[in-house]
């Protein structure tokens, strides 16, 4: 099932298996805009498993967000799906009706979106906001349905659960209208719940309170979790598999415990080697990753982090790699870590020079992090 | 800290008070939110202060007021030994130059009607800085500090990403040419690998510049990468004040280990292993503070001497201060919400 170094310090709940409950297979998500056609997902496949949290990692634009939306069929437009299969519950969502995609979004599948304030109806109490939800999908009403949903606000750590269904928005802090979206979101039990960028803007203290409710909430119900972030840092923590995007593609693909041991590529660790880490500390002390994505209406023939990867050779400007599995894990059994790179990161030397760079050096080095600021 | 010269910024028991209209006859009823009670800081020319804390501490206000930017109701700010708080507006106006800051919105705090040239421009006319026809070269030169191309000025803030309408905002705090920046959050809108970037450049500017900067954030890990001294708030309050090693290497107040716990680590196998320190709760309204200690609510390690008295700050270790009655001490018995993770519920 899994291999043996697998040390993911994730709590797998009881059911957890490797029975796949959402089957992701060469998705692809085009947008048509009027600078040009940008492949949003570019042929991305992963498989999240019963009980299990998957983190989906990259950095804004890398096309995570429409993957989530693509599994929910709730791409906005231009975007449309145009590729793919999404398996879930023996079906390939791609190919049912509308009517019974209704059913199961926001039931079976739920979202917890990137902006808690503005995913909120600014002139809906708390209490409509879910009893709408639980009317629409479990035909509760009345008692009944505020019963469950001051239930629901208990259950993700609201105080004073009654007196908050009449609360508006506006007036909750932004950890509470967290809380808020998570209770909508687990209010018909779904089997997979999608968390985007559940902890940005919100203090480091309330981002640790959040992420191990939803853990929590996991045990509890044996529900999977996609959790797609920027931040490698609460990927170790809350994750049991890792998938990390760049321009719309899988880059490389692991269990938690052997991505953070040994990253392969080179985005994967340099995107480690940016998270400020305790021990590894003082003023100055930074690792940069220079430039930033291509533009994807312009992308370059071959790997499309060639343009700011320090490793980079010939064969990687020409020829575009996919994911396969890399050298030497063979031998070890980890054949479900999966990377698309030519010139993959040696074990351990990946952080261990890197980061320790002074300011003092910085003057040259200055000049080429920065000359390609302009995307 | 011990400097003989003169700090270039000398904050002393700044307080920043609002009253609220009270409900009531005879103004009986009036709330007074105590944003920031009591704040005494120094920094250094070409140094960087940390303040740290969570959401409604009194952070950004502390920065907004050291700028004149918010209302002080008591206390002093000297810059460069002159002190701010008594001056006129007139008087104030080309103190100003000295001062900027960079805010935390990359999206809101640029003007979206006006050129980047237009942005950059503005405090060089504010300030009568070079004459008119050296403005655009001098822009340029600010563009390009920060790392963004003279293509740039046509263009508008939405035409930007994130981290470069944030380099255009560090480029407008620059054109004033000042001795002191605050930097209030700049860098938690974005993504981690933006943030190193950004980081590096303010870094970097510092060194060049002879820059003295107060790094507002709520991520202590960010922090110890920018500060040379790093303040803890908590409710309007400095509970904890070190340089930034003794904070990180012994931390003596438990707001402040709290805050170190929640930093996520990114190794699956410490993680797992990691005691932590998660508070229950959310911070409590600044209108009406727990008695005695203001974190007692929060705090694991609470006894009920910390209900009824306030510890005050007080010198631990040679610059290291710390508000705590456990501070200095053996460490003390962990009760309710200490040991490993616990109950995340709000209490």
């Amino acid at each position: 099932m899994r291999s043996s170094s697998d040390v993911s310090s994730a709590p797998v709940s009881p059911t957890a298996s490797a029975d796949p409950v959402l089957s992701v297979r060469n998705l692809r998500v085009e947008f048509d805009t009027r600078r040009g056609r940008v492949r949003a997902v570019d042929g991305v496949s992963f498989t999240l498993n019963a009980g299990e949290t998957l983190g989906l990692v990259g950095e804004s634009g890398c096309g995570k967000t429409v993957t989530a939306l693509s599994l929910l069929r709730s791409v906005p437009a231009p975007g449309k799906i145009d590729g793919g299969t999404i398996e879930f519950e023996g079906r390939d969502l791609l190919s049912i009706s509308e009517r019974d995609m209704t059913r199961l979004r926001g039931k079976r599948i739920a979202l917890i979106p990137q902006d808690p304030l503005t995913a909120l109806n600014p002139v809906m109490t708390v209490g409509d906001h879910l009893v709408e939800v639980l009317d629409i999908h479990l035909g509760m009403r009345g008692e009944t349905a505020r019963s469950r949903a001051a239930d629901l606000l208990s259950r993700v750590g609201i105080p004073e659960p009654r007196k908050r269904l009449d609360a508006y928005p506006h007036q909750l802090s932004g950890g509470m209208r967290q809380r808020v979206m998570i209770a909508l979101a687990i209010a018909c039990e779904p089997a997979v719940l999608i968390a985007d960028e559940p902890t940005t803007a919100l203090d480091a203290t309330v981002q640790a309170q959040i992420l191990e409710l939803l853990d929590e909430i996991k045990r509890e119900t044996g529900m999977s979790l996609l959790l797609i972030t920027h931040n490698l840092g609460i990927v170790a923590g809350h994750c049991n598999r890792v998938a990390v995007m760049y321009c719309g593609r899988i880059a490389e693909t692991a269990s938690a415990g052997d991505l953070f041991k040994h990253p392969h590529h080179r985005y994967t660790a340099g995107l480690l080697a940016c998270v400020p880490r305790l021990d590894r500390q003082g003023k100055g002390i930074f690792f940069t990753i220079p430039g930033t994505p291509p533009d994807l209406t312009n992308l370059p023939q071959g790997c499309a982090f060639a343009s700011r990867c320090d490793a980079v050779t010939d064969h990687c400007l020409r020829e575009r790699p996919e994911l396969s599995t890399a050298d030497g894990l063979a031998e070890t059994g980890m054949s479900d870590h999966l990377m698309a790179c030519w010139n993959p990161a040696p074990k351990a030397s990946a952080d261990a020079g890197a980061d320790h760079q002074t300011s003092a050096r910085m003057a040259v080095a200055y000049g080429r992090a920065h000359e390609k600021t302009d995307a | 800290m011990t400097a003989t010269t003169t700090p270039l910024l000398a904050v002393e028991n700044l307080q920043v008070h609002f009253h609220l209209a009270g409900t009531g006859w005879f103004g009986s009823g009036k709330q007074t939110v105590k944003a920031v009670d009591g704040l005494t800081i120094q920094i250094d020319r070409g140094q960087t202060l940390g303040l740290v804390g969570e959401s409604g501490c009194g952070k950004s206000t502390t920065g907004r007021a050291i700028l004149r930017l918010a209302p002080i109701t008591g206390g002093t700010v000297r810059l460069n030994g002159r002190d701010l708080t008594t001056l006129s507006t007139g008087e104030l106006r080309p103190i100003r130059r000295q001062m900027q800051i960079v805010f935390q919105d990359p999206f809101a705090s640029l003007n979206p009607r006006h050129t980047v040239e237009q942005i950059v421009t503005e405090p060089l006319w504010v300030h009568n800085l070079r004459p008119e026809n050296e403005r655009g070269a001098r822009v340029r030169e600010l563009l390009a500090l920060v790392g963004l191309p003279g293509s740039a000025m046509g263009r508008f803030p939405h035409e930007f990403s994130g981290g470069q309408r944030q380099r255009i905002g560090i480029a407008r705090a620059l054109a004033a040419e000042p001795d002191f920046i605050v930097l209030d959050e700049p860098v938690s809108a974005l993504d981690v690998s933006i943030q190193s970037q950004i980081l590096r450049l303010l870094l970097d500017l510092q060194i060049q510049f002879g820059l003295t900067y107060l790094f507002i954030a709520h991520d202590l890990a960010v922090v110890g990468q920018m500060s040379d001294q790093v303040a803890v708030m908590y409710l309007g309050r400095i509970v904890e004040l070190a340089t930034r090693d003794a904070l990180y290497l012994s931390p003596q107040h438990p707001y402040t280990q709290a805050l170190l716990s929640a930093v996520p680590y990114p190794d699956p196998e410490i993680e797992a292993k990691r005691r932590r320190v998660i508070l229950t709760g959310e911070v409590p309204s600044p209108v009406n503070p727990p008695s005695g200690c203001h974190f007692h609510t929060r705090c694991p390690i609470a006894v009920d001497r910390c209900k009824v008295e306030a510890p005050s700050l007080r010198t631990i270790a040679p610059g290291h201060q710390a508000s705590c009655h456990f501070a200095g001490g053996p460490p003390p018995e962990i009760h309710g919400a200490g040991q490993g993770t616990s109950d995340t519920r709000p209490s």
